[in-house]
């Protein structure tokens, strides 16, 4: 015979299995309005449950797509709340939640939008999500302060090739085709007079006090700074980046990197 | 001669001390700014940090004392909303019990 202790430890694995099946089906069910109301569901007054579950099932998709529209404010602005309420529900039918933090929903939205054949014309679309997602992550990083001038300026002379940046976890970087600034400030501006689709925008955003910010740098900079975000040293940063741009002005570069607050710290090697 | 140009040590330290005078000279991109309480129209609060957060431009009504906008340092003090009828609104850097929506 078993142990008291035992035939407990038995019976929380059981019920363990059997809630995560439950669970599963019931989260399948609630997606997918072809599946039929889960098992236990079912038991009220004149079969309202089936009417009930339903309008659960309404309010979990609303609930998704109210969350993408907070997250995504300018995708929702450029596209129309018709549009991106049909492309936002699509997407949450093919990729719920899978944390329950929601600030990490959406995660696949850029990928999603590239594969979907309706926008197929519409290829910045996914640049913007992606700036979206990076303003987003830049909101939730860690805290750290900024290299100062001070702090660059001290360093010695002499050591000044070999210093190796470590980047400031809010810092993100988007190189862009499209002009996906202008398309990030959708949001609080637009429609945007004069916009030019086919124009290329580097952006960068960082959060060096308490607030993020979207800054526009030169094709050349932003080349500089990925390069410098990736690890290799100042000095390799700037001769690689000045092969490839023949006008990248490593003046400006070390300024913009000061001014909009990229780096959180440095070493030399 | 190859033109491709040389990165020394001088030319980086030169190109250090040019950018943080360079730094220094133009006013800083972002200065340091302050939350100040009881200023933002509504629907218009800062921090819109995505879905899950409770502040994302939700203020709902003008003026809400718990909803704050970001502004230079020193300044929220100095504002002072008027609304005709109404009594005059000063900012504020703490939360404010005036102004919220029931």
């Amino acid at each position: 015979m078993m142990k008291p202790s035992e035939n407990l430890k038995a019976d929380i694995e059981d019920n363990a299995f059997q809630y995560a099946l439950r669970n599963e089906t019931f989260a399948a069910a609630l997606l997918d309005p072809d599946i039929d109301i889960p098992a236990g569901v079912g038991k009220a007054k004149n079969n309202q449950a089936p009417k009930r579950f339903s309008v659960y099932r309404n309010n979990v998709v609303v609930s998704l797509m109210d969350a993408m529209a907070s997250s995504f404010p300018s995708l929702l602005t450029i596209m129309g709340e018709e549009n991106f309420k049909r492309v936002s529900r699509n997407f949450i039918l093919n990729h719920p939640p899978s944390s329950p933090m929601m600030q990490q929903f959406g995660r696949a939205f850029p990928e999603f939008l590239l594969g979907f054949k309706p926008l197929a014309k519409s290829p910045f679309l996914a640049d913007v999500a992606k700036a979206e997602l990076s303003w987003i992550n830049a909101y939730h990083a860690q805290d750290a302060a900024i290299i100062t001038p001070e702090e660059l300026q001290s360093v010695n002379p002499e050591k000044v090739m070999d210093l190796v940046l470590t980047p400031h976890p809010a810092f993100h970087i988007l190189t862009s085709p499209y002009p996906v600034i202008d398309l990030f400030h959708a949001r609080t501006e637009w429609p945007k007079p004069g916009l030019d689709i086919g124009q290329a925008q580097t952006l960068v955003i960082t959060r060096p006090y308490f607030e993020c910010f979207a800054n526009e740098v030169d094709e050349s900079i932003g080349c500089f700074l990925s390069l410098l975000a990736s690890g290799i040293s100042l000095g390799e940063a700037i001769s690689k980046t000045s092969e490839i741009h023949a006008d990248f002005d490593a003046t400006t570069g070390i300024a913009s990197m000061l001014q909009i607050g990229c780096f959180k710290s440095l070493e030399t090697a | 001669m190859s033109n491709k140009k040389m990165t020394s040590a001088a030319i980086v330290a030169g190109a250090i001390s040019a950018a943080v005078t360079m730094a220094a000279m133009t006013t800083p991109a972002h200065a340091a700014k302050i939350k100040c309480f009881g200023v933002s129209l509504a629907g218009q609060n800062d921090c819109a940090a995505g879905a899950g957060t409770t502040c994302a431009g939700t203020s709902k009504v003008d003026y809400q004392g718990n909803a704050w906008k970001y502004v230079e340092a020193n300044s929220c003090d100095e504002i002072v909303i008027k609304v005709d009828g109404q009594d005059d609104r000063m900012g504020a850097a703490e939360e404010l019990t005036r102004d919220i929506p029931s």
